[in-house]
């Protein structure tokens, strides 16, 4: 009997101990009560908060409609992060055509994204809030959307030029090819990375060539955002958008080797 | 009753440690005493080059049996992004990055010290007294020249083998220059991190004033200006050497001066979830095989060579100079 009361004793004064800590937070946190205005900014939220569709207009890549559920979590995801940062935000408001994201919500209204190419070369505007690191991690996060076999193809068939070089020669892919060399990027598939280095050939051998395309045919005024360009190898070729700024290098299993120059057998 | 209690709680426990420890497959060891790494897997946030962060994760997982995957990301960004993730940590290791990322990483608490033997053959100022980072790589900064866009500018001028900074300042080159922002890149504070310990503050806040003069754009990442050079945007830009994307019109010649060298660094991140795998890494990433692999895709910049050049030295002083003059670059940019 002592022993049970000694127990209960026990489990009381431990109670009372949580009780009187959980008093003490109570009052140390939630002293002060602080009235938060914030109606409008819960109203405007709740009638945004499901995204039925975003559409990203790149200038160089075109038109992508994002519409499954998992992608557009992981966007509005990424934008409710970037929509923490006003400065940031403010910086995606000036309206542009270089890059354009806009996320349609399930009431009709859209919010959209702007981002334009002094973002990404100019940085006169520095101070130690400027949130440019956030703004351009934005973009490239963007950009990964279009590193697909489809969207490098949109990007190709957009073309001015696509020169292809191999051992020393160097030509231009003619127009009756072209449709053929889209067609082969259209239907590459991903390497995933571990399967990328997995055999040694693979890991260290030599390139066979190089492809590049450009949007812009003329050379004086070409921009690093028209131009793809590619390095092939035997079985496999790495793709590198020279307007990323994270200079990314995308990994496809196709062969490319066929539009090469070759050197022909003297007789 | 109260033995098999006993038994009961303490195979409970058990279980709870070995299900809530980070690796779930025992490393087992050959009679070598070599790895087997199969079903293991490593992820890592790389800033240095993609060919040699691929090169040490490919090799290391080819011959051990583990998987992996990356993700290329500028210094700043990496720092950023593991200290939203340090409460559940998505990567195992950060490969690459001047040391600074690093010292940065420590004193935040977002990386935790490396299970390695001692490595008394390295020199003391390429590790952490604490093992919380080592360097693995000497990386030297050097000029993009865009080959064609030179030709047609320079006329019958040679690309010179190497320039100087001062070089960099004349009026030929003004507005041709295209360079990383100090404040984000670690290539760009390698450069101001020369400067300011290499010239008198007054010389140093000169030079920085020309080459702001010459710089016609300025981007937050490293790989940026060189892709601007690749493209013909611009005739040169300032980058690590190596760091060019190959078969564009470019060709890299030496940035002539003192203390154009950082050593890129390597991190083991605070609860990793491959923790011991990133352990073997990192021994790996420091042995002769990794250094073999480091000489071939950067061009030699392995420590094997360094005896030649003296790396930038991160400590307070330099930092602090390195600081000011990051400062007086932004009142100049603000003011163009």
């Amino acid at each position: 009997m002592n022993r049970l009361l000694s127990i209960m004793l026990l489990i009381f004064l431990i109670t009372m101990g949580i009780f009187a800590v959980n008093m003490y937070t109570d009052y140390y946190f939630f002293k002060e009560v602080k009235v938060i205005n914030d109606k409008e900014e819960v109203l405007q939220k709740a009638t945004h908060s499901i995204p039925v569709q975003a559409v990203i207009d790149h200038q160089n890549w075109g038109t992508l409609l994002i519409d499954d559920e998992a992608r557009l979590y992981e966007l509005t995801t990424f934008l409710s992060k970037l929509e923490q940062q006003k400065k940031a935000v403010d910086m995606l408001k000036t309206e542009s055509d270089f890059l354009v994201c806009t996320v349609i919500y399930l009431n009709g209204t859209q919010k959209k994204y702007f981002m334009n190419e002094a973002l990404l070369k100019d940085d006169t505007l520095f101070d130690e809030s400027y949130p440019k690191s956030t703004v351009i991690a934005f973009y490239t996060y963007l950009l990964s959307y279009f590193y697909t076999p489809e969207s490098i193809a949109t990007f190709a068939s957009k073309s001015s030029e696509i020169t292809l070089e191999a051992t020393e020669l160097k030509k231009t892919l003619a127009l009756e090819q072209k449709q053929s060399f889209i067609r082969t990027l259209q239907t590459a598939k991903e390497l995933p990375s571990h399967q990328r280095w997995n055999d040694s050939e693979h890991s260290l051998s030599n390139e066979a060539g190089f492809v590049t395309i450009y949007q812009e045919k003329q050379p004086a005024t070409r921009n690093s955002e028209d131009i793809i360009q590619i390095t092939v190898f035997k079985k496999y070729y790495v793709i590198r958008y020279l307007g990323d700024p994270n200079g990314n290098a995308i990994y496809f299993a196709g062969d490319l080797t066929t539009f090469l120059p070759v050197l022909r057998k003297e007789s | 009753m109260k033995k098999w209690t006993l038994f009961s709680l303490f195979t409970t426990i058990t279980l709870l440690i070995v299900s809530c420890s980070n690796s779930t497959i025992p490393i087992s060891y050959d009679k070598n005493g070599f790895p087997n790494l199969k079903g293991h897997h490593l992820v890592a946030y790389v800033a240095t080059s993609e060919e040699v962060g691929e090169a040490l994760l490919s090799s290391f997982c080819e011959q051990r049996g583990c998987t992996y995957e990356f993700l290329r990301l500028s210094a700043e960004e990496i720092v950023r992004r593991v200290t939203e993730e340090r409460h559940a940590p998505k990567a195992d290791v950060v490969i690459g990055g001047t040391l600074d990322v690093h010292i940065v990483m420590k004193s935040k608490q977002l990386s935790t010290p490396i299970s390695i033997e001692p490595k008394d053959s390295l020199p003391k100022e390429l590790y952490d007294s604490e093992n919380y980072w080592f360097g693995f790589e000497i990386i030297h900064l050097a000029i993009a020249v865009n080959t064609e866009l030179w030709q047609k500018v320079m006329k019958d001028t040679p690309i010179p083998p190497s320039l100087s900074l001062q070089d960099l300042t004349g009026e030929r080159f003004k507005g041709k220059i295209a360079m990383s922002d100090p404040n984000f890149s670690g290539t760009a504070f390698t450069l101001f991190s020369s400067i300011a310990q290499t010239m008198k503050k007054t010389d140093a806040q000169a030079l920085v004033k020309k080459l702001s003069e010459n710089t016609g754009a300025v981007t937050v990442n490293g790989f940026m200006p060189i892709q601007m050079v690749g493209s013909g945007e611009y005739m040169l830009s300032i980058n690590f050497w190596g760091s060019n994307p190959p078969g564009l019109p470019i060709k890299t010649i030496q940035l002539e001066g003192n203390a154009l060298s950082t050593i890129s660094g390597i991190s083991k991140l605070k609860n990793a979830p491959n923790g011991q795998v990133v352990d073997l890494f990192i021994d790996y990433c420091l042995s002769n095989d990794a250094r073999k692999i480091i000489r071939r895709f950067s061009e030699g910049n392995s420590f094997a060579k360094e005896s030649v050049r003296k790396p930038i030295v991160h400590s307070a002083l330099p930092f602090q100079q390195t600081k000011e003059l990051i400062e007086y670059w932004n009142k100049l940019r603000l003011s163009q």
